[in-house]
């Protein structure tokens, strides 16, 4: 092989070729015999890179080599245990490290952009703050106030009972979800949601979500129970303790899927029946009740024939708007009870409950 | 040195001629995010392709088999271990795992040394720990070895993978991320400074 000139840029090629060539094989000698001019100063440099490729490395051993692939894995199987190590936000932002200064500002500038006006706008769509948002702020995903109602059952019906609140006036009255999940007591009994009477005294633990009041525990008075078949239509202040002879009679008494009941009521809302919507007829006795009440979906005499709410876990409603609106008895019991448009529930005055739940709790109690 | 003309290094080469195995992740730059995200094709796929030789790295420095397979398999732990601090910028995971590979054996080189340094006080010990280290009483190799050692990082990553892995110029480029005649210039500075340092 010719020698060639190792000039300034030159030399680096010189090298490579003499390690390709110890590479293949070549002896060191033999190398440098090609560059005698420039043989002393690669023998010192390709000395020790000869000693280095002539290394007698072994392979490793499979089974060394299977233990470190599987503690490898097992550490990655730990490591994806970890909390937040996925966490998407963090990763996004220790990826913005790479990045240059501008990019950084602009993509958390735009990120930010981005997740306020989601954030806002959905917040005045829809009135609360988006579930993943609450998220990731760490915001309670609980928007439900608390409130505790005292009072009078004033009518009763499935999927809701009505409320005179204690001390008010007549047409103070709260309409009341029930939920499947409310639970009912008795003093310290356990009790079924037919067993509550109108006229019992009670005290609801409810969750308020907007206007809609729904029960979580409705605590009957035990000492307050009236007696069987002797129920008050209207609670024990007196009104509408006359018979309703819509009542007597089994028919329903009016408003009650009016759409103008209390507050909290909306038009068509058939889950909050009105003030004075008693559905149930307690001072007429029914056939199959010991209580004075009927058995689960079965008619009540002089019913106007109205089938058990499909539900059937209750008396049988025969609460219908068309014939409270036919039948102009009902607006005499309705006398009992106020009238929708009179009716004005008190502003609840609120009472702070101390403990780390941000939810409020509201006594009602009525303005003076 | 052996001037034999013999290639003695059959062991370099065996990454080599093992199977080709399918890359899940042909991309640097997606193999990096999938490391991160801590998928475990990714991680099998980094151990297939550089468990040989960060192997071959912790032997040389070492020159002992054992100690080289404990290097090896703690290098791809703490690489799990330390992927949410790597950063991919473009430089090739190998180089990352190569600076995981270089601590782990100059850890693991003081903890013997200690450990050396103990035994001596007992001679036959001492001669048993020189008796199973793979080079023996070569005195060359454990000096090269040594001053290797000592190198910046990227010199010592050209050489690893030029001399002791026989790669070319256009694969220890793509690993290394450089260009061909960047990784000629490396090579060369590489090996002077390695005289440099087998020469103090």
């Amino acid at each position: 092989m010719t020698e060639e000139r190792a000039t300034d840029g030159f030399l680096e090629e010189v090298v490579d070729r003499c390690v390709e060539r110890l590479a293949k094989g070549e002896s060191l000698d033999a190398v440098l015999a090609s560059y005698p001019g420039h043989a002393a100063e690669l023998r010192a440099i390709l000395a020790p890179a000869r000693v280095l490729m002539t290394a007698p490395v072994p392979a490793p051993g499979r089974a060394a080599q299977s233990m470190a692939l599987n503690s490898m894995l097992s550490a990655v199987q730990a490591a994806q245990a970890r909390p937040g190590a996925r966490n998407f936000v963090l990763l996004w932002l220790g990826s913005l490290k790479a990045r240059p200064l501008a990019y950084q500002m602009l993509a958390i500038t735009g990120a930010a952009l981005v997740f306020g006006g989601v954030t806002l706008g959905a917040a005045a769509a829809t009135g609360s703050t988006p579930t993943p948002v609450r998220r990731i702020l760490g915001i309670s995903a609980d928007s439900q106030h608390k409130v505790v109602l005292k009072g009078t059952i004033a009518a009763l019906s499935n999927d809701a009972l009505t409320l005179r609140v204690d001390g008010a006036a007549a047409m103070d009255l709260r309409t009341i979800a029930l939920a499947p999940s409310t639970t009912f007591t008795r003093g310290a009994r356990r009790i079924a949601s037919g067993d509550l009477r109108i006229g019992d005294v009670v005290e609801v633990d409810a969750a308020q979500s907007g206007d809609r009041i729904e029960a979580r525990v409705v605590r009957a008075r035990d000492d307050d129970a009236p007696a069987a078949g002797a129920t008050n239509a209207a609670g024990d202040d007196g009104a509408g303790a006359e018979r309703s002879p819509a009542a007597t009679s089994g028919t329903q008494v009016g408003g009650a899927r009016d759409g103008t009941g209390t507050p909290g009521s909306k038009p068509g809302d058939e889950r909050t029946p009105a003030p004075g919507a008693t559905t149930r007829p307690a001072e007429t006795p029914v056939p199959g009740g010991d209580d004075g009440r009927p058995h689960d979906g079965a008619p009540t005499p002089g019913s106007t024939a109205k089938p058990a709410d499909p539900k059937g876990d209750r008396t049988p409603e025969a609460t219908s708007a068309a014939n409270a609106t036919e039948q102009p008895q009902a607006t005499r019991s309705a006398e009992a009870t106020p009238k929708p448009e009179q009716t004005k529930t008190p502003e609840p005055t609120e009472t702070r409950r101390s403990g780390s739940e941000s939810s409020r709790t509201t006594t009602a109690t009525p303005d003076s | 040195m052996d001037e034999s003309g013999e290639p003695q290094n059959a062991g370099l080469r065996m990454g080599e001629a093992a199977a080709p195995e399918p890359r899940p992740f042909e991309r640097e730059e997606d193999l990096a995010a999938a490391l991160a995200s801590l998928e475990p094709r990714a991680w099998r796929q980094l151990f297939q392709e550089h468990h040989q030789r960060v192997y071959n790295y912790a032997y040389v420095r070492t020159g002992n088999a054992a100690d080289a397979d404990d290097i090896a398999a703690n290098v791809f732990i703490e690489a799990v271990r330390g992927i949410d601090r790597f950063q991919y910028r473009g430089a090739p995971v190998a180089a990352w795992l190569f600076r995981i590979a270089h601590n782990e054996t100059v850890d693991h080189l003081k903890r013997r040394k200690r450990t050396e340094t103990t035994s001596l006080e007992h001679p036959e010990a001492a001669e048993g720990l020189l008796a199973r280290d793979g080079f023996g009483t070569s005195d060359d190799m454990r000096d090269v070895s040594d001053a290797l050692g000592k190198l910046k990082q990227e010199h010592r990553d050209v050489l690893m993978l030029r001399l002791v892995e026989g790669r070319s110029v256009n694969e220890t480029a793509t690993l290394l991320g450089k260009t061909q005649g960047a990784v000629k210039v490396m090579q060369m500075r590489a090996l002077k400074a390695l005289r440099a340092r087998l020469d103090k």
